[in-house]
């Protein structure tokens, strides 16, 4: 494929100038901006740099073995991200993580690289892994904020909780309107940039197919089936946790609230 | 002397590895309102908590009719045995809907909300047909033990466990509370009553036996 311009490394150094130009403006304002700001722009850079590395290497490999390898170790790394930000935790949350997120996406991409692309073989890794790079940036944002608000929800609300329970709810019942919540919020995101999606953005794997000289029409169809499949491993992903946690907080009808710390 | 409806032998409560009370014995017969007290934080909410399997024992049993409370399905226990919390949480709604909300419980579905009952228990206690139509947000403290009594005594429970249910209610009203717990009491031989109170002349005048916990 020769329709479209490499970059020289020396013109990257111009991008990355534009970097420069903000620590400077940070230090000259002394915004407070520039260690982070650097700090993020270095880990980018070698981050992706290495990835370029490896995926090189698991192309030129032609086995499914290194193609899962490194599918596990980018799910197992979304699943700590995933309950990282969050302030509350428990002590099986990163394996209830883990489970949420291999299930659903390794779900979705199958049904995606089977059903919809028909790959073959099933793991070639130019389709494979972008898929679940896309699928685990976004399962990882669903889950990370219904957990969020399911624990919130049901650590401000232990009182309904509690007060439905002792009036016969039973734990799904008492705990129904946390689940709905976590869920909707845990779905905002997706659903906001389907919503504008080609009128506000431009989704980053459609331009990048259209930057490497795919057609767009084409283009345009791998971006709406990955849209679908976003959004249903984001929503299996999120339900999956929300649906663990649940198990994890309740016994027999009852909130344990001890492990809500 | 009849079977016990509900006992506890030898019942301790931990949180967070710390004992709130341990070794506690108790038996409610059928028929009899059983008063409990005990200084503050001795734990006497946490026990009757425990009763309807809200938080966990950390030793002892807990039987009711002879059968372990761990053996026990308990959203249809809980209907039977009723806890009825100090300060109840009736929902961000109109208190006919806080009225109606425990109607719609799996648990519940033999049972229906009856709205003349509901009625002559509002006008009882001397309350409108607009004070259903009011948000639980606006009453007051002994308004909303109201609710709360009413909505227990329309669920139809066959143990109440009751934590200072007039504790925010004037004289006149506690009276009137008082009276229709004793005649909830009264209307069926298998019914009992835990009552909790920081009242000695209360319990005094209700409780046909009393305990204390001390711990």
């Amino acid at each position: 494929m020769d329709s479209y311009i490499q970059i020289a490394p020396q013109n990257l150094l111009i991008a990355a100038a534009l970097v420069v130009i903000n620590l400077l403006l940070s230090y000259g304002f002394r915004l407070g901006l520039g260690r982070d700001l650097l700090w993020a722009s270095i880990r980018m850079s070698v981050q992706l740099w290495l990835v370029g590395y490896v995926l090189g290497w698991v192309f030129a490999l032609e086995s499914p073995w290194p193609v899962l390898a490194v599918s596990l170790v980018m799910s197992a790394i979304a699943a700590q991200s995933a309950i990282g930000r969050s302030q509350r935790r428990y002590p099986e949350i990163y394996w209830n993580s883990l489970v949420s997120i291999l299930t659903s996406t390794f779900l979705v991409s199958g049904v995606g690289v089977l059903g919809v692309l028909q790959v073959a073989p099933w793991f070639d890794p130019q389709y494979w892994i972008p898929i679940l790079g896309m699928l685990l940036g976004n399962i990882l944002n669903g889950i990370s904020l219904a957990l969020d608000r399911f624990l919130q929800g049901l650590s401000d609300g232990r009182f309904r909780v509690e007060g439905a329970l002792a009036l016969g709810a039973g734990a799904w019942e008492a705990a129904h309107p946390e689940i709905r919540e976590a869920l909707r919020i845990g779905m905002i995101p997706t659903i906001n940039s389907m919503m504008v999606m080609g009128i506000v953005s431009l989704p980053g794997m459609m331009t990048g197919q259209i930057l490497a000289g795919a057609d767009p029409q084409d283009a345009v169809l791998y971006q709406i089936a990955i849209m679908f499949m976003i959004a249903a491993a984001t929503a299996l992903g999120a339900l999956a946790m929300v649906l663990l946690t649940f198990r994890f907080l309740f016994r027999n009808h009852r909130l344990l609230s001890e492990r809500l710390s | 002397m009849a079977e016990a409806l509900l006992s506890a032998r030898g019942v301790g409560i931990q949180i967070q590895e710390r004992w709130l009370m341990r070794g506690i014995s108790l038996e409610l017969f059928p028929g009899e309102l059983l008063g409990l007290s005990g200084r503050s934080g001795s734990g006497k909410s946490l026990l009757q908590k425990a009763l309807v399997g809200l938080i966990p024992i950390a030793e002892g049993q807990i039987y009711w009719q002879g059968t372990n409370l761990d053996r026990l399905e308990l959203p249809p226990y809980r209907t039977q045995v009723l806890y009825l919390a100090q300060h109840p949480y009736l929902g961000p709604t109109t208190v006919a809907a806080a009225l109606q909300a425990p109607f719609s419980y799996r648990s519940r579905h033999n049972l229906s909300y009856d709205p003349k009952r509901a009625q002559a228990l509002l006008e009882f206690f001397q309350r409108d047909q607009q004070f259903l139509a009011q948000t639980v947000a606006t009453l007051s403290g002994g308004e909303q033990q109201i609710v709360a009594l009413i909505r227990a005594l329309l669920l139809n429970p066959q143990v109440l466990l009751l934590d200072e249910p007039t504790a925010a209610m004037d004289p006149a009203t506690t009276a009137k509370a008082e009276e229709q717990i004793k005649s909830w009491l009264g209307a069926g031989t298998e019914r009992a009553a835990l009552f909790i109170s920081h009242n000695p002349e209360q319990l005094e005048a209700l409780a046909s036996r009393k305990v204390s916990l001390s711990g």
